[in-house]
């Protein structure tokens, strides 16, 4: 049992109404609880009159629900706990307004003989702590959802993952608690802001179910978080498909979406009107089946990348200043998440490029190694061969000459014989070693002619580059590869491509095509340069023909002599002043 | 063969070559001029006009090579037979402007048959 001797306040009545004035302070008697005495606060506290109260019983009191708005405060304390001193903390409705929340503390006051004498009531008005605490729990729950948020983005680099933890982070019930979310996205491609995919029921069937089989698993957000599935992407879902083809051209000034990125601010839509007054398209709104939601920006410093919608579709809940606040952290960490997987998926590309050249590079280095002993050995081998060919032609020439003045009788003719066939027969060894020694050199393998073109542009992308020439493909994807040797190829298109750009000279376009003919097939090599006047048309493919300053004149014929060796053709149309295209046909098997 | 006798231009550094082809193509009724050098079959080619040149590659200062690329300049229509011990120029396209390319051998007949294949088709020689 708590007890007190004097209670200053009630001791000195003057202060009871001046410094303490927050307090309400009533005493009562001990017996049947009558209200003795009490201060204007208490009064204020109570909303009612003295009259109302002063000489009333606690449980009369207590039954007047109707009269007195705090009739509570006389519900909660029982009889004993006014005796013993108890510590108590009520709310109390305020109609529209916010509660109020009272702390109730009863000090019973005892006579010198021992017995309580009365009790004194005093209750404090501790909404605003209240409140303060309130928020600093709504705000350590912030704190620990956007932790859990950002730490979930920072786990991975696919954006499919990003896209999803930012949707559950924003709809889960443990998250934001939006009951619908949609993601839009800006597309440089399309120059667009296009929709993506979403979460949430597509009806209130579907509502149900989902938030009755969560609330079973008793999921915390990180589970949710984690609970990615890249073989059931967010994308096949109903409701990402009441967004997709949604397409927003930039710089459309009616779309509230197009606005939210472009100003890079926030709409708090509630029944068709955006929070800055404007009108929210019908078009939009027949997509979401919602009047009331909210649009935030998707950015970083560098780029906009897109918005997200929510939307409380199902139980209506109003979307507050501090939930869009909450958003906009939100949506600042799942910005820089889809920076960052979409710069990480550049960089995959980059570094697979890479891979690919690196790869292509070591073959060619193995194979220049290979060749480079090969040629080591055959060469030896060809220069020994080729020393003994010239003293041997001289020996089975003359060989033969002798021959012939000998008259058939004479036994001198069968040793001339022996001569010459000995020399032949040298001179197959010969022969031998140099075949076996060149062999390798020319190839007749199966050749991608595309992976030739595209090797050859590659070679030439610095003249390409510097002539401001624009190289188009049109690339039958269905060609068949041809038995050939590439490197040679190579020598044909840099030739035709070298003299398209020299035609060009500045600001032109080259086009390289290809197609299948049958068992043949087309390529075409053609240019807006100058053209070649007629009288020249027949004669570029001659030996030593030019019109250059400078060129041996032989580009041509090389080009022409390859393909023929290939068995196949090449043909020319030109106009002067208009350009050349070159056409060569190929044997397909 | 009708008319003035054909000539033909040979250049090859190797002299038991020069005179084997010499005895050869004067056997077969060829006029035969002889160049030891490219340079000199050049200087043939432009003063003593040869009807057909059969060129060895492989010569100390211009090679045949480059003297085929001369000869042409001058004489743009004249036939050339490039002859040599090395199959490895068939691969070098400038080897290519050549009417033909035949290997050195002990037996002289496929050259004798390229020299006159040429000389029919261009209207020399009577088929």
């Amino acid at each position: 049992m708590t007890e007190r001797k004097l209670l200053p306040d009630v001791a000195k009545p003057a202060p009871l109404e001046s410094h303490v004035a927050s307090e309400g302070v009533m005493v009562l008697d001990p017996e049947g609880f009558r209200v003795l005495s009490l201060n204007s606060q208490m009064l204020k506290l109570l909303q009612a009159s003295e009259k109302q109260v002063l000489g009333r019983s606690w449980q009369e009191l207590g039954q007047q629900r109707l009269t007195l708005g705090c009739s509570d405060i006389f519900n909660v304390l029982t009889a004993d706990c006014l005796l013993e001193g108890e510590l108590k903390t009520i709310s109390l409705p305020r109609g529209e307004a916010e509660s109020t929340f009272l702390e109730l503390a009863s000090y019973p006051i005892s006579g010198p003989e021992g017995k309580i004498r009365e009790v004194v009531l005093v209750a404090r008005d501790v909404s605003q702590r209240k409140r303060f605490e309130s928020d600093l729990a709504r705000r350590m729950y912030e704190r620990d959802v956007a932790n859990e948020f950002s730490k979930a983005l920072q786990r991975t680099v696919d954006l499919n993952e990003v896209l999803y933890v930012t949707l559950v982070g924003v709809t889960g019930q443990q998250g934001l608690q939006f009951n619908r979310a949609f993601l839009f996205l800006f597309s440089p491609e399309t120059n667009m802001l296009e929709g993506k995919v979403a979460i949430g029921p597509s009806d209130f069937h579907e509502a149900g179910l989902i938030w009755g089989e969560l609330s079973q698993k008793a999921w915390t957000l990180s589970d949710l978080l984690s609970a990615y599935d890249s073989n059931r992407p967010l994308s096949d879902s109903k409701i990402s498909a009441q967004i997709r083809g949604v397409q927003v051209p930039v710089g459309e000034p009616a779309s509230i979406l197009m606005r939210a990125m472009t100003e890079r601010r926030s709409f708090n839509v509630v029944e068709d009107v955006a929070d800055d007054g404007s009108i929210v398209d019908p078009a939009l709104l027949e997509t979401l089946g919602c009047g009331t939601f909210a649009v935030i920006p998707l950015y970083t410093r560098q780029k906009s990348i897109g918005v997200l919608v929510v939307d409380n579709w199902i139980n209506r809940n109003p979307i507050s200043a501090n939930r869009i606040k909450l958003l906009e952290i939100f949506a600042g960490h799942a910005s820089s998440a889809i920076e960052n997987s979409q710069l990480y998926q550049d960089l995959q590309g980059k570094v697979k490029a890479l891979q690919v050249s690196r790869a292509a590079l070591e073959e060619n280095h193995e194979r220049l190694l290979r060749a480079e002993r090969l040629s080591t050995v055959g060469r030896m081998a060809a220069m020994v061969a080729h020393e003994i060919r010239n003293p041997l032609v001289s020996i089975g020439g003359f060989a033969r000459l002798l021959k012939q003045q000998i008259p058939e009788a004479d036994p001198m003719r069968e040793d001339v014989e022996i001569i010459i066939s000995e020399a032949e027969r040298l001179e197959k060894i010969v022969a031998n070693i140099l075949q076996y020694s060149y062999a390798q050199q020319v190839l007749s393998q199966p050749t991608d002619i595309h992976h030739v073109i595209s090797k050859t542009l590659d070679m030439l992308r610095l003249e390409i580059q510097e002539r401001k020439v624009n190289v188009d493909t049109a690339l039958d994807p269905d060609l068949p590869l041809i038995k050939a040797d590439p490197a040679q190829f190579i020598q044909v298109f840099y030739n035709l491509i070298i003299n398209a750009i020299q035609a060009i000279d500045h600001g032109g376009t080259i086009t390289v095509a290809t197609e299948r003919v049958g068992n043949s097939i087309l390529i075409r090599v053609k240019d807006t340069g100058c053209g070649i006047p007629e009288e020249s048309l027949d004669r570029i493919f001659t030996p030593f023909f030019t019109t250059k300053p400078s060129g041996a004149g032989l580009g041509l014929t090389v080009v022409t002599e390859i393909i023929e060796a290939h068995g196949g053709s090449i043909s020319v149309l030109s106009e002067e002043g208009k350009g050349t295209e070159f056409f060569i046909r190929l044997p397909s098997s | 063969m009708i008319g003035k006798p054909i000539r033909i231009l040979i250049a090859d550094d190797d002299k038991n070559i020069r005179r084997l082809y010499e005895k050869e193509f004067r056997q077969a009724g060829y006029e035969v001029l002889l160049a030891e050098k490219g340079s000199e079959a050049v200087e043939k080619v432009r003063n003593e006009n040869p009807d057909l040149v059969i060129l060895d590659i492989r010569m100390p200062g211009m090679d045949g090579i480059e003297a085929l690329g001369r000869i042409l300049a001058i004489k743009n229509n004249i036939p050339v037979i490039l002859n040599t011990a090395y199959t490895s120029y068939q691969n070098n396209f400038m080897s290519w402007a050549a009417d033909a390319y035949v290997i050195k051998s002990p037996d002289l007949e496929p050259l004798r048959a390229k020299v006159r294949e040429i000389l029919v088709k261009k209207g020399l020689l009577p088929a």
